[in-house]
């Protein structure tokens, strides 16, 4: 019979630190947003807010902290209708500028980092997204 | 000597889907259930279509060059969960996304996932790699 332990809490054997979840990790950021407009959350972990810093490029505020910069961040789009009339060219490109040499030169904080959107051609032309996602793995503060 | 807790399901006891973990640095605490990974995928689309490993995916359905369908065992509760991922070829850069013609993702699949040239062009890969968030139903 499967054992099963109710609990609503877990921390470590001095109650202050985490657990170790055995050969697993857990995200400690997603984020469904939509990028047209005034930019709106859908649902999300641990982001306070997105900031709308121009066309394409947002900023993803923590609600808590990570406790360094170096956690791994991945994302997706799937555009609009709007930028994308049709299916077979329906996407689009992001970029996460964790270095100086991204177009928009801002590095990732333990606060908050940036992500980009473009078109999904060779010109790369920055645009607003209707469904945008995003999800960071590493150690909260 | 570090204590371990050997148990094979975890529940919450006032909310059976929410139990809560303390941070790396011990600083916050944070819902478990909330960060894993509802389902995820790695799936090679190059002459025949194989679903190499994944988690919460059902089945995976070739709908034409650089585009997969991936149907999930368990449904989303709703259709604000967080896609993404990336593919690989070698010799070439390639950009992934989700294609919902702008609309609301779907709570039973990803459809339809998309793999692209640097230049556009749909192509398929030996290898995508999807993940999503969000909540279960």
């Amino acid at each position: 019979m499967p054992s099963v332990l109710n609990v609503d809490t877990i921390a470590d054997a001095a109650g202050t630190g985490a657990v170790a979840l055995t050969k697993q990790s857990a995200a400690k950021a997603w984020v469904n947003f939509n990028g047209i407009g005034t930019v709106s959350t859908r649902d999300s972990l641990n982001t306070s807010s997105i900031s709308d810093n121009g066309t394409g490029y947002y900023s993803l505020n923590f609600s808590t902290a990570m406790s360094n910069i170096n956690y791994s961040i991945s994302g997706g789009t799937n555009g609009s209708n709007n930028s994308y009339p049709t299916a077979a060219s329906a996407g689009g490109d992001i970029r996460f500028n964790t270095n100086t040499a991204s177009p928009f030169k801002t590095q990732p904080t333990t606060s908050a980092f940036t992500m980009s959107v473009s078109q999904d051609n060779a010109l790369g032309t920055a645009l607003d997204a209707e469904w945008m996602y995003g999800n960071v793995l590493g150690d909260l503060a | 000597m570090a204590s371990v807790l050997k148990v094979d399901e975890l529940q919450g006891i006032v909310s059976a889907g929410d139990i809560t973990v303390t941070s790396e640095g011990g600083s916050a605490t944070q819902s478990l259930q909330q960060g894993l990974a509802k389902a995820w995928a790695c799936y090679s689309s190059e002459g025949i279509p194989v679903l190499l490993d994944s988690f919460n995916v059902a089945s995976t359905t070739d709908v034409g060059t650089g585009r997969f369908r991936f149907t999930f065992t368990n449904a989303m509760s709703n259709s604000n969960y967080s896609s993404s991922g990336n593919s690989n070829i070698s010799g070439h850069y390639l950009a992934t996304g989700v294609d919902n013609n702008g609309s609301a993702q779907q709570t039973t699949a990803v459809d339809k996932w998309l793999s692209r040239t640097d230049t556009g062009a749909l192509a398929d890969t030996n290898q995508v790699s999807a993940q999503i968030h969000g909540d279960l139903a």
